[in-house]
């Protein structure tokens, strides 16, 4: 299960947010080598401020397992502070009040079989739920070339906003996004997610955490318990690669 | 890799997955026991769908083999033997 977190409920995820950032720090930092401002064994930016919606998934052990930070571009944004140089001129603006950006994009959990695949999708169709409530019809972002097929196989529908490029860990490109009730529904009904794919909790309702109030919701909606952590799938019989984060 | 011939078999499917994830993994190709199943070698979800993509380019079927034909299966004999079958009756329709 999926929870949004925001500036309204964040008070309730106060050891969960440092696991996020923690986690974030552990993949970008540690395993992608990216020189990231690391604070307390915690990873944050610029973008990490009361704008900031966090999506986080909990693995069995209820520890963060996958996260994606989405933001209003309409003030600022990575991809325009900082990637300018990967877009097209004469693109459509940022600060048009319809798009978000996505971000910092995570997944910890290994597993091919279709719970794992259930669960990435969760966390990728919980952007676009999010962002058509509000209004918004596209997400603008910055990723490594190897992560598209993964996105499109997701079933998100990206355009490409420049060509890809070096990045210093790989090729690069900045894209967009469709935001739309059709991408949505498509992605909905070839995962079978229950509609919205998150949970936004406001508060505790008398239980001890967020984890416990996540039990419960799972307990009284079967379509809902299937997005829970699988068994852990088996450590691998060898390797001798790097993993990569999805 | 090169067009598989016309009349591509479960065997071929199969060498084709062991040469992949031999490419991926480091292993000798004949370490790469068909009985195994994906997950066991440590494929993450972007290696598995980059593989997934490689496929279906190579035996021309693009977006046609579903993800579960793969990853559900119990062996990568039995993915192989899936994906053949598939690429049968798509020949076939």
């Amino acid at each position: 299960m999926l929870h949004l977190v925001t500036n309204d409920n964040r008070a309730l995820y106060g050891p969960e947010l440092d696991d996020l950032h923690r986690a974030r720090k552990a993949v970008f930092v540690d395993e992608l080598g990216w020189r990231l401002r690391v604070r307390d064994g915690m990873e944050f930016d610029e973008y990490d401020d009361e704008r900031a919606m966090h999506i986080i998934g909990f693995g069995a052990n209820r520890d963060v397992v996958m996260g994606i930070r989405v933001r209003p571009a309409d003030d600022r944004s990575m991809l325009g502070d900082h990637f300018t140089g990967f877009l097209k001129p004469g693109g459509r603006p940022f600060g048009d009040g319809r798009t978000w950006e996505v971000s910092r994009g995570f997944c910890r959990e290994r597993g091919l079989r279709r719970p794992y695949f259930m669960r990435k999708a969760a966390c990728m169709i919980s952007p676009l739920e999010i962002a058509l409530a509000a209004g918004i019809d596209r997400y603008i972002g910055f990723t490594d070339i190897r992560m598209l097929s993964l996105y499109s196989q997701f079933g998100w529908k990206l355009t490409m906003l420049g060509e890809p490029m070096p990045y210093g860990e790989g090729d690069g490109v900045a894209y967009e996004a469709e935001v739309s009730q059709e991408v949505i529904s498509t992605i909905r009904q070839t995962w079978g997610l229950p509609a919205p794919a998150y949970i936004k909790l406001d508060d505790l309702d008398g239980a001890a955490n967020v984890h416990d109030v996540e039990s419960a919701l799972s307990a009284a909606d079967p379509k809902r318990s299937q997005i829970l952590p699988p068994s852990p799938a088996p450590e691998p019989v060898r390797r001798r690669f790097s993993p990569v984060t999805s | 890799m090169t067009s598989p011939a016309p009349g591509i078999t479960a065997v071929d499917i199969e060498k084709w997955f062991q040469l992949h994830i031999a490419s991926l993994t480091g292993l000798p190709p004949e370490e790469v026991s068909g009985a195994a199943d994906f997950e066991s070698f440590g494929i993450d979800s972007v290696q598995g769908v980059d593989m997934l993509v490689a496929l279906e380019n190579w035996l021309a079927m693009p977006d046609d083999i579903p993800m579960e034909l793969l990853f559900e299966a119990p062996s990568i004999a039995e993915a192989a033997s899936r994906v053949a079958d598939c690429k049968a009756r798509a020949a076939r329709s």
